[in-house]
């Protein structure tokens, strides 16, 4: 008995891990053609799980945009990682919030 | 952020190394049986899936990816609005776009698509050919060698709402202005 991940389930654990990152606002669908992995029934928007990992579509709210989205990278290819799938990440900060918070750490 | 389990094959699956064909008699390559209890061709006996089945699956499955808009090649496509519009003539659409070829073992796919202007047609392609296989492969316990996948058009949502606003105008069967909700 084999298992296998399904798909649309490894784009969801990787928009969470993106959105569970600090100085995240929330994910992005990009501002042309739209960012998501499609699946019966639905998609995962701001996550596009390529044959090689993943890009991951993001707005930031923190200070500092490289730290961000360094985390993000760190964080998403950790949850690919942990699938089994290819991890090579490309985060793309689509935008960033005004009213920015304070990170936590 | 924990996954339900390691795989084995995910992503690795979709370059479709072209077989010969299917072969119609299923006699050329005598496939290993890796899934039990799937065996279509016994000793006692064969299973026989019909062309109209495994294209009934694929139509379906295809819908099932948003991004898709609907199916089949503009002619065909005309052709099935105006069956849909005959009453009770709204059957036999759900394999419109598709075109299979089903041997004893394998089938083999062929898809006709119109998908969403402002989606990427590479993902849709890709989602389509996935969920298509594990359907198919599912239901039937054939095993699918090839998806091809053709997009003929890209629909622009105000070419839409008219489309819908037609349709909608011969199921009601008379002229009823959809911008007023029918019920307050």
């Amino acid at each position: 008995m084999t298992s296998v991940v399904r798909r649309e389930d490894v784009a969801r654990a990787a928009a969470v891990a993106a959105q569970g990152v600090a100085g995240v606002a929330r994910l992005s669908a990009g501002s042309g053609v739209e960012v998501s992995t499609p699946f019966a029934g639905g998609k995962v928007v701001g996550v596009r799980l390529t044959p090689t990992g993943a890009e991951v579509h993001v707005v930031v709210n923190g200070y500092d945009i490289g730290q961000v989205a360094d985390d993000v990278l760190t964080a998403v290819s950790a949850t690919l990682t942990a699938a089994g799938v290819p991890a090579v990440v490309d985060v793309v900060v689509a935008d960033i919030e005004s009213a920015p918070e304070r990170r936590s750490d | 952020m924990e996954q339900h389990a390691t795989t084995t094959q995910p992503t690795q699956q979709q370059q479709p190394t072209r077989s010969p064909a299917v072969p119609e008699t299923g006699v050329a390559e005598p496939r290993r049986d890796t899934q039990p209890g799937a065996a279509l061709t016994t000793e006692r006996g064969t299973t026989r899936i019909a062309d109209s089945v495994v294209a009934k699956i694929a139509g379906l499955a295809a819908r099932d990816i948003p991004g898709v808009h609907s199916m089949g090649s503009g002619m065909s496509r005309r052709v099935g609005q105006l069956k849909s519009m005959l009453p009770g003539g709204d059957g036999g659409t759900a394999a419109q776009g598709v075109a299979v070829q089903v041997g004893e073992r394998e089938a083999a796919i062929d898809l006709d698509l119109v998908t969403w202007y402002g989606a990427s047609i590479v993902d849709i392609g890709d989602a389509v050919r996935r969920h298509v296989i594990g359907q198919v492969e599912g239901m039937t316990g054939l095993s699918v060698v090839e998806v091809n996948i053709q997009v003929d058009d890209i629909q622009v949502e105000t070419d839409d709402q008219t489309a819908t606003q037609q349709s909608r105008f011969s199921r009601s069967g008379e002229g009823r202005d959809d911008s007023e909700p029918r019920v307050r």
